[in-house]
């Protein structure tokens, strides 16, 4: 990984400069070499990653490490992005995609040969890989209700639960949902209308209805 | 609409990502129907209650051990996927690679469905025809490589044909002898260690086949029963010039002879 001294002189700026730039101009900095700009998209996105992953499988530990993994791809793939695609839509299709594949494994070591099979085994009520550990209280930023929010979200299946989670969660708009879940608009429109009335269902003795 | 219909568009609803017409149909529906117009508050809680989602806090040394990571190289390593997807981007996405594979296989298609092609059956079945054959396909035509089928007298390179060399038997079983002792004392080929010159006759022989090391004759005279029967005889050639004769090539006492027929 080469200094901000390898990056060439237009591109060199002052670490106070790379907060003002936009993920895509930062990822070119970091295609070019620059540590720095690999270290502002990391301290960016590791959060969201981090609990995007832990949305879908309920296991910090295992969490951290496809984070880490996920980094690391966009590090080794830097040379390949391109500026005409968000820099967003595409760290979150490679976590998606490093997720899928954990879970598929996580099948597999169940005997089990789908994710669809799963979730007609669990009789939809959707898969979940619940996590032994308990969680650290300064993780805990909600409170209980935080809490039964997130279990509602691990048993939904998976193929709701990745949309909405990216859609209500993580705030991207549809087109990007569909371009990382690799489906059409009116796809997506419907799982995470599915999703969220399952969620309703699911989380109906929690809701305030007086405050709406 | 119904509450049937309705369902599915609460969500758009609630994102006001309906069309005017599909908006104030379902809003009207809401109106009366007392199922639906919960529904719809529920729906909007339960969007509110989804942020309240509690948030994890990645490790305090998760960006020092990446970068260690990527330092130490072990995690650089590209996956499988990664290293075919590398290896086929490029002639994926160059033009040239693409314009070649298609006039392949437009060549290809046209071979296949031209009757005048190269690879149409009929062609197909002629190649396979005038393929060469074994000498043990042959039968009454001497067909085989460096052999005439006219009906003129032609002449064969014995040498050509790795002929080893006829003799009489006991001469063989000299000549063997005094190779095998040679062989031993000069175990490697043009070793000129003993400070002799080069000797074709001590070097190792090295029979390639049975009927090699089985040569009645191996001097350097041939008969007229050795070839017959090696080449003709046993191959069932027939015709009226099935006793060839030989010929030497020249006046010197040669390996190279012709067989006149």
């Amino acid at each position: 990984m080469n200094t901000e001294s390898d990056v060439p002189e237009p591109l060199r700026l002052k670490k106070l400069d790379l907060a003002e730039l936009s993920d895509e101009d930062v990822m070119e900095r970091c295609a070019m070499g620059s540590e720095a700009a690999f270290r502002a998209l990391v301290q960016r996105y590791r959060t969201r990653i981090m609990n995007l992953v832990c949305r879908f499988i309920n296991d910090r530990d295992r969490a951290e490490e496809i984070s880490q993994e996920v980094f690391l791809r966009v590090f080794r793939n830097r040379e390949r992005y391109r500026k005409s695609g968000k820099f967003s839509t595409w760290i979150f299709t490679i976590a998606v995609n490093l997720t899928k594949n954990e879970i598929r494994s996580r099948v597999r070591h169940r005997g089990t040969f789908s994710l669809d099979a799963m979730d007609e085994d669990s009789g939809g009520q959707g898969v979940s890989f619940p996590d032994s550990k308990p969680l650290p209280d300064e993780d805990l930023n909600a409170n209980e209700i935080g809490r039964k929010v997130a279990e509602a979200l691990h048993k939904i299946p998976a193929r709701y639960r990745e949309a909405v989670v990216l859609r209500d969660v993580e705030g991207l708009s549809y087109e990007e949902v569909g371009q990382i879940l690799r489906i059409p608009g009116g796809t997506v429109r419907s799982r995470i209308n599915r999703a969220r009335l399952m969620l309703k269902e699911r989380l109906k003795p929690y809701l305030s209805l007086e405050d709406v | 609409m119904n509450c049937r219909s309705a369902e599915p568009l609460l969500s758009a609803f609630l994102e006001d990502d309906l069309s005017q017409k599909e908006r104030r149909s379902l809003e009207a529906h809401i109106l009366a129907c007392r199922r639906c117009s919960l529904a719809v508050r529920e729906l909007r809680a339960t969007l509110e209650l989804v942020q309240t989602v509690p948030y994890y806090e990645t490790s305090p040394h998760f960006e020092e051990d990446l970068l260690a990571r990527i330092r130490s190289g072990e995690a650089l390593r590209p996956t499988v996927v990664e290293w075919l997807r590398g290896l086929l981007e490029p002639a994926r996405l160059r033009p040239l690679f693409l314009a070649g594979a298609g006039a392949c296989a437009v060549w290809i298609g046209v071979m296949l469905t031209n009757p005048n092609g190269v690879l149409h059956g009929a062609n197909l079945a002629r190649v396979r025809d005038s393929s060469p054959r074994t000498t043990a396909q042959v039968s009454g035509q001497p067909v085989a490589a460096g052999l005439s089928t006219s009906k003129e007298p032609s002449k064969v390179d014995i040498a050509s044909l790795s002929v080893p060399s006829a003799g009489s038997g006991t001469a063989a079983a000299e000549r063997q002898r005094s190779v095998q002792a040679a062989s031993r004392t000069s175990p490697s080929r043009g070793s000129t260690s003993s400070g002799d010159a080069l000797d074709e006759s001590a070097w190792p022989v090295s029979p390639t086949t049975q009927q090699d090391a089985a040569v009645p004759n191996p001097g350097s005279r041939y008969d007229d029963q050795y070839i017959t029967d090696q080449f003709f005889l046993e191959k069932d050639f027939g015709g009226s010039n099935n006793n060839p004769t030989i010929t030497p090539v020249s006046d010197h006492a040669s390996d190279d002879v012709f067989i006149t027929f």
